[in-house]
């Protein structure tokens, strides 16, 4: 890690002092700032984590992401990119004695694709497994119940019918719905049906951001608005310029305060080389895939994982990692009951 | 949205428009993202209502974040999953089609797709007694079917009746027409229009090509923006009414590996949640009442599995109903 105890905020206007937290905020320009004791800084600094800790396995053998880098999925319709936020949310959310994060997580659905109900599928399969975290003491009443759970666990997933119709019905594994809707507390989700709104939306989520921030923020579809947004008006100045913003203010958000980016995107175009979707072979830019965001967006980007669908229905999904100076590397992952696995 | 005006939020006056648009803010994303210093100096407008109405703005047209708990306990209480009529399509559906997204049925001409459609609307009317919106597009839908589908689920000619009152059919033969509807629709369903028996569950669009394919193709931008905003809509209407969006569409081949995939292009293909491809079943022939429907986008269950579906079997009493 770059920053430590002893570096000044990276925060703009941040001040430490004797101020208790009766201080007032003042809003200056279009950042807000407060006064923060020193302990509350430590505080807040304290355990900060990185995308490599989310997932190890998106990183492993590389350097693994700067401190503020955006990591964006990318792929056609199908291959999982949603699947994989869903993946990212139940580590963060799910608590400590289950091998999660315990942190807060904002999701931002552009495309309205979120499924809820899907999450908390996730999230009870994964909190049906039992403790996970090695050598760590499950936390009081939790931990006792994961082991109640684990039986309760295998016997939902042996039952006839649609899953989903249970859950409905409310008769999921009992004792995990108290576990479940603790989790989703910690979760909070943002809708938007315009690229003016999500960045309106953003604008006041920075304006929040200076009490309890968020350690995670995912962004489904950010590409959802591209067709729209050019019919704004002739020329790229006009069509690109919400999500120009969308961009400097994802970067700023995830420099400045902190935030762990995730954001897909589509491809909308379809690919330049001959019968090759995912880009492998002769690569079109340096995602593989037709750029056809803004530039703005581009260059904020850190990272890029190319999704691509599964070649029959019992092979699995892979995501293409490039590196800087190396051979891509490719991941294989599957789709269950419990989400996404790695295989 | 952008642009401001008076009277558009509590604090802005005609005045202050005036001075903001002298120094070049027009819109509400210019307001919220420029520096407020500056602007209460350039103008002579006081830094503290300005600060005042940038909160307010932001409050009256950023979206709320939503807590994952509350959402969810409404969720478990409104989400709902209506069964087609026909069994296997419900096991291809994962118990049926569910409120909340938008379900898509794509074939070539003849595979059964307004058979589908038709199935879909008598069996909310009459089994789970719900209302549907029917937007026909090209003309496919005849009551004579509908009523032969009502009578082969019950002789009662009073149930038929009110079962075919519910569902109400609007035809939209261009995209405005389309778009008019559906607003509409909305309109009716915010004033609390009801009627006495129930509200809409499922809004059904066959089909959505005849709208949109006249429009791609020539002048490129504005063809697909209209399609998206469609899309949009349509989404908007599942998610924020609690209703079941069906539609349906055409299929073209795969220039490069010769197979079927759904038409209106890549940008169309990710605004379903779920698309299941109908054929004609390989071996049975045009005249039989059997389909092929192969399971190709889902959220929730693996693609690829396949069930043969016959319409004849629409009807029979060992269909359950759930709600």
């Amino acid at each position: 890690m770059s920053w430590g105890w002893a570096v000044v905020h990276p925060v703009k206007h941040t001040w430490y002092g004797a101020q208790g937290p009766g201080f007032e905020p003042q809003l200056q320009g279009g950042c807000c700032t407060s006064g923060e004791a020193g302990l509350q800084l430590l505080a807040r600094l304290e355990g900060r984590t990185s995308l490599r800790e989310l997932e190890p396995r998106l990183f492993a053998g590389e350097e693994g992401p700067a401190h503020g880098e955006i990591l964006e999925l990318h792929g056609p319709e199908g291959s999982g990119k949603t699947e994989m936020l869903y993946h990212l949310a139940a580590r963060c959310l799910l608590p400590r004695a289950q091998g999660g994060l315990e942190a807060e997580a904002l999701f931002v659905d552009a495309d309205g694709h979120f499924d809820l109900l899907r999450l908390v599928a996730v999230l009870e399969w994964r909190l049906g497994q039992g403790p996970q975290l090695k050598g760590q003491e499950g936390q009081g009443q939790e931990g006792q119940g994961q082991e109640g759970l684990g039986q309760e666990g295998q016997e939902t997933q042996g039952q006839e019918g649609p899953r989903r119709g249970q859950l409905l019905e409310g008769r999921g594994p009992g004792g995990s719905e108290a576990a479940v809707r603790t989790c989703l507390g910690r979760l909070r989700l943002l809708t938007c049906r315009s690229s003016t709104q999500l960045l309106l939306s953003l604008l006041a989520l920075e304006a929040r951001l200076c009490g309890a921030a968020p350690r995670l923020l995912l962004l489904d579809g950010l590409s959802a608005f591209y067709w729209l947004d050019r019919a704004n008006g002739p020329g790229p100045a006009a069509q690109e310029a919400p999500l120009r913003a969308c961009a400097q203010l994802l970067q700023r958000l995830a420099r400045d305060h902190g935030l762990l980016l995730v954001a897909t995107t589509q491809s909308l175009l379809p690919p330049r080389g001959a019968g090759d979707s995912d880009g492998a072979g002769d690569a079109d830019g340096p995602r593989g895939a037709r750029p056809y965001l803004c530039r703005a967006w581009q260059q904020a980007v850190g990272r890029s994982l190319l999704f691509s669908r599964p070649h029959g229905p019992a092979e699995s999904f892979s995501i293409l990692v490039r590196r800087p100076g190396g051979a891509p590397r490719r991941l294989a992952f599957r789709v269950g009951e419990g989400g996404l696995q790695f295989c | 949205m952008g642009v401001l005006r008076a009277g558009l939020c509590p604090g802005l006056s005609q005045d202050m428009v005036q001075l903001l648009r002298s120094r070049g803010i027009r819109t509400v994303v210019d307001l919220v993202s420029a520096d407020l210093e500056e602007v209460a100096q350039a103008c002579g407008l006081s830094y503290k209502a300005l600060v005042a109405l940038r909160r307010v703005l932001l409050a009256q047209f950023s979206s709320f974040p939503f807590n994952g708990a509350d959402l969810y306990d409404e969720l478990k209480s409104s989400t709902a999953i209506l069964s087609t009529g026909l069994g296997s399509l419900d096991k291809l559906l994962d118990a049926g089609l569910y409120t909340g997204e938008m379900t898509e049925f794509v074939g070539g001409p003849g595979s059964g797709k307004t058979q589908v459609c038709l199935c879909v609307a008598a069996n909310v009317a009459c089994g789970l007694q719900q209302n549907v919106l029917y937007v026909d597009s090209n003309g496919g839908l005849t009551a004579s079917r509908l009523l032969q589908l009502l009578q082969a689920r019950t002789p009662d000619e009073e149930t038929q009746a009110r079962a075919l009152q519910r569902i109400q059919v609007v035809h939209a033969f261009d995209i405005f027409q389309m778009l008019a509807a559906l607003q509409d629709f909305r309109a009716t369903v915010a004033q609390q229009v009801s009627s006495s028996s129930g509200t809409v569950k499922v809004v059904i669009v066959d089909s959505v090509t005849a709208v949109v394919s006249p429009l791609l193709g020539g002048q490129q931008r504005e063809g697909l923006a209209l399609m998206m905003q469609l899309a949009l809509e349509l989404k908007t209407l599942a998610r924020d009414l609690g209703v079941a969006v069906v539609v349906t569409n055409h299929v073209t081949r795969d220039r490069d590996s010769g197979k079927l995939k759904p038409a209106l292009g890549l940008s169309w293909s990710f605004v379903p949640s779920t698309r299941i491809l109908l054929d004609l079943g390989e071996g049975t022939g045009a005249s039989g009442s059997w389909r092929s429907a192969c399971l190709t986008k889902s959220p929730r269950l693996p693609i690829g599995s396949q069930e043969m579906v016959d319409f004849e079997s629409w009807g029979a009493p060992e269909q359950s109903p759930t709600l």
